[in-house]
């Protein structure tokens, strides 16, 4: 398989403490892939790492064939790597359209494009273009958050619990508006604790305990599987 | 007694207050550090000042009208490479170290500044050029043309902050570096040229106010006090705000000073800051933050 | 063989106890002077001063000076001076001309017995008793009363202004100032302390304009000056303006055009530049040669008080006990005038008046006054 992104021997710290330990992974092309595991099991330091933001402690990324580990979080952002945070964390003095308009690349006409495509996957930010990040509701600013990372036109996107603090209705417009990006062909990997919303949503899963990857199998599969379970119930 | 001359004193002198405020304010917001040294950069783009107009008018025949404006691009241009270069040591050593550590080198490279000048220039007063020669415009030509330099200068900044993809990477970076970094935007870049940008604005500060009130080495510590009040009264890391609280303490030194006596106008300005730190620490303009979303 | 003994113990003795300084001995002279901060115009000049009369020394004298920057504040003055009086006890030295600095070093020199030369202004210096002080600058008494009879008498001074500076010099000048312009029937219509670092003279002279002052007179630092003449100007001020020392120096008016000094004057104890003899021509040309700029009164009552110093050496004066002794007791025909102290240190006695005419930088010698206080 040629994947898209792939994980060799990967060790992660944060704050000097490691999180995640001799992973691998391999992720292709086409599809969304759910990380699952509870609070704590290193999912977050995972998604920082590929991002460039948490410290590698050894192993290698690479994405799209190529070894992005002593890259600059701007320059990966650049290959085609989008990247939605925990807590959404959007520029909080400027208004959605502006939001929007500095992650394009590209001239003015570029910029409205990108817009409308965005406008047409999340039409509820329609209205808000000039509302500012926090008079926003959760559901709108997980969509400007996704958008935002959109804008940079992402092989890859990866979000970091995107169901945090939303309301069900929302999450099934958001796990919509992601599986449209699918089909449209953009690549999509996910964190997530609540294995329910990730698993209704992605095609392939991983469970992730103790800073090691534990299961790996297609989504559908592993809804019943026990240890999923146990997840499920406790976490 | 608050004659048009006390006013168009307040315009000129709350102009060159604005400007030097509000490369402050860039930098508090693009780095979270205070930078020191903001006001010897004004008394740098003095010295600038100074010398392009000596070299202009030992090395053109034309008599001159206004050499102030004549220089001023040139004064913006060689203090957005100093500021530069000013970055290069104060803050790309030091960009993964807490803003305290920025700080400090700030006020480091402020007493160089200070000490170079003095070697360089001895520490007499020098007399900058003047805007507009005397006779244009009336008397009040070159305080006139102050006023009109900076309304144009913080119009083009507003313009460029908020109408441009540049300036809009020049926010984002300020308000989150690693979110802006993850949208593909080259944040140290980005600071870098905020630096620039603020110490250009210091520079044309100097140059505005080294006719009227000379140039000497040791001006730094008072323009740095007044940028630092301006900010606190107009509220922390607020353009609008940075331009607001200049205007107030340009108006305390020419309107209230000349109603009652100077050393009351400057003991008045005080208590005025005092006030706004008890009843409104934000600032006139400052919101409490937004939790981020 | 007593006889005869005695007379070579006596040359021997007389040999090693030479009083003469034509023993090759080298008199290592501080000059502890305001060179950084707001008084360095000042402070440099009294280098200049030191510098140039000590190096004019007669031969067979050899003196050298110890250039210490005193700057702004009295601690670094004082530690200038530990400093400089902690190896040998130095015969003299040229001292700051900044009061605040200089009434914290004259206790200091009084405990080691060493005299200050200073052209110091402020006229409490010598009003301490302590006889160490040697003023080469006509004090506020002489300058003060220049300034006030000019302007009542010349200037026809009916309702006369004044803007002086916060610090010591400027409230001993206005002290000054106001005690004769009353006793002259003149007394003052408006007076503004303004601090040296303040830049925007325009509310005081708008108040002062709206007390319907008829002549200005400024006790202002150089810096102050410049800019006090300016803006007034810009304002289109048209009362003359009578500044004090600081207006008289080349450099306070090189940042001026002509035409801003148009119906400007300035009281000085001398004006090296204005004058046209012989010897003052040498002076100012060596200065200029020497360090580039021109001179000033601090200079050359620097330069005369340490000639003076200089002379009483060649006298026999080689310790500072001597020193100060030969500086009480003797005058001293300088270049700018004549030098005798009145008791208290006051060396100088005389005052002139300059005036620009508007057209250039140099002034002219309106008026002279000698033995202003009757000491001289």
């Amino acid at each position: 398989m040629s994947a898209l992104l792939r994980l060799e021997n990967l060790a992660v710290s944060r704050n000097g403490t490691p999180q995640v330990h001799d992973l691998d992974l391999a992720i292709p092309a086409g599809r969304i892939d759910a990380i699952v595991g509870a609070n704590g099991a290193g999912k977050s330091e995972l998604l920082g790492a590929l991002m460039g933001f948490d410290t590698v402690i050894s192993g290698r990324i690479l994405f799209a064939g190529k070894d992005i580990s002593h890259l600059k979080t701007h320059q990966r952002a650049r290959l085609g790597m989008g990247f939605c945070p925990e807590g959404r964390r959007l520029f909080p003095a400027m208004t959605v359209a502006e939001t929007l308009a500095t992650a394009s690349r590209g001239g003015s006409q570029h910029r409205r494009r990108q817009q409308a495509e965005i406008l047409a996957l999340f039409p509820a930010l329609a209205n808000r273009l000039n509302a500012h990040a926090w008079h926003l509701s959760g559901g709108e600013q997980q969509m400007l958050a996704i958008g935002r990372a959109l804008a940079t036109q992402p092989t890859l996107l990866i979000l970091d619990e995107p169901s945090l603090g939303l309301a069900p209705k929302v999450m099934h417009e958001i796990a919509t508006g992601l599986q449209q990006l699918r089909d449209a062909g953009t690549s999509i990997l996910i964190a997530e604790q609540n294995a329910h919303f990730a698993l209704s949503l992605a095609d392939h899963a991983w469970l992730m305990a103790a800073g090691k990857l534990v299961l790996n199998a297609p989504a559908d599969g592993l809804i019943d599987h026990p240890e999923m379970k146990t997840l499920m119930l406790g976490g | 007694m608050i004659g048009s001359e006390t006013l168009i004193a307040a315009g000129g002198l709350g102009a060159a207050y604005a400007l030097a405020a509000l490369g402050f304010v860039l930098i508090i917001n693009a780095v979270g550090a205070v930078n020191f040294a903001q006001g010897d950069f004004v008394m740098a783009g003095g010295y600038v000042a100074v010398v392009a107009a000596s070299w202009l008018s030992q090395n053109t025949d034309v008599a001159v009208i206004a050499p102030g404006l004549v220089i001023l691009p040139l004064v913006l241009l060689a203090m957005a490479v100093i500021g530069l270069g000013f970055s290069a040591l104060a803050y790309l050593p030091l960009r993964r170290r807490p803003p305290m550590a920025v700080f400090i080198s700030t006020i480091a490279i402020g007493i160089m500044l200070r000490q170079s000048a003095n070697a360089f220039f001895g520490a007499a007063p020098q007399a900058g050029p003047v805007m507009v020669a005397p006779g244009l415009a009336g008397n009040n030509g070159h305080q006139l043309a102050m006023i009109a330099a900076a309304l144009v200068v913080i119009a083009a900044l507003h313009g460029l902050l908020n109408g441009t993809q540049f300036g809009r990477h020049l926010r984002a970076s300020a308000q989150d570096p690693q979110m802006a970094a993850a949208v593909g935007i080259p944040v140290t870049r980005m600071i870098l040229a905020t630096f620039a940008l603020a110490i250009a604005l210091a520079g044309l500060a100097g140059l505005l106010l080294s006719h009227q009130y000379l140039v000497q080495p040791d001006d730094g510590t008072t323009y740095m006090l007044k940028a630092y009040i301006a900010v606190t009264l107009g509220g922390w890391g607020r353009i609008n705000g940075a331009v607001a609280g200049a205007l107030a303490i340009a108006v305390f030194e020419t309107v209230v000073a000349t109603l009652v006596s100077q050393v009351l106008a400057e003991m008045l300005l005080y208590v005025l800051v005092l006030a706004v730190l008890w009843v409104r620490p934000q600032g006139l303009f400052g919101k409490i933050e937004g939790r981020r979303a | 063989m007593k006889f005869s003994y005695g007379l070579s113990m006596t040359a021997l003795a007389m040999m090693v106890f030479n009083t003469s300084p034509a023993a090759s001995q080298n008199y290592e002279i501080p000059v502890l002077v305001p060179i950084t901060g707001f008084l360095s115009l000042e402070g440099t000049a009294q280098r200049n001063g030191a510098v140039m009369a000590l190096s004019e020394a007669a031969d067979g004298i050899k003196v050298s000076a110890q250039v210490a920057d005193t700057s702004t504040s009295p601690e670094v003055a004082v530690n200038a001076l530990s400093r400089a009086l902690s190896d040998e006890k130095p015969l003299a030295v040229a001292a700051s001309m900044f009061g605040t600095q200089m009434l914290a070093m004259m206790p200091i020199a009084a405990r080691a017995g060493v005299p200050l030369l200073t052209v110091s202004g402020t006229a409490k210096l010598t009003e301490l008793g302590n006889p160490f002080v040697f003023r080469f600058f006509p004090g506020d008494r002489v300058v003060k009363k220049a300034q006030a009879d000019y302007a009542v008498t010349v200037l026809n001074a009916k309702r006369p202004a004044l803007i002086y500076q916060t610090t010591a010099y400027g409230q001993s000048g206005r002290a000054v100032l106001k005690d004769i312009l009353a006793a002259m029937g003149a007394p003052l219509v408006f007076e503004e302390a303004l601090s040296p670092k303040v830049k925007d003279m325009v509310p005081a002279l708008s108040r002062l304009k709206a007390a319907g002052a008829d002549v200005i007179l400024l006790h202002l630092h150089s810096g102050p000056s410049a800019l006090v003449v300016r803006q007034a100007k810009a304002m289109g001020l048209q009362q003359p303006i009578l500044g004090g020392s600081a207006l008289h120096q080349p450099t306070t008016a090189a940042l001026l055009q002509p035409a801003e000094l148009a119906n400007v004057c300035a009281e000085s104890a001398a004006s090296p530049i204005s004058e046209t003899s012989a010897a003052f021509k040498r002076f100012t040309k060596t200065y200029q040669e020497t360090f580039g700029s021109a001179p000033d009164a601090f200079a050359l009552g620097q330069y005369d008080g340490m000639s003076m110093m200089l002379t009483g050496l060649a006298a026999g004066a080689d310790t500072a006990t001597k020193m100060r002794a030969w500086l009480a007791n003797n005058r001293y025909q300088g270049l700018a005038m004549s030098y005798v102290s009145d008791g208290k240190g006051n060396m100088a006695h005389d005052a002139v008046i300059i005036c620009y005419d508007g057209q250039s930088l140099v002034p002219a010698i309106s008026r002279r006054y000698q033995n202003v206080d009757g000491k001289g």
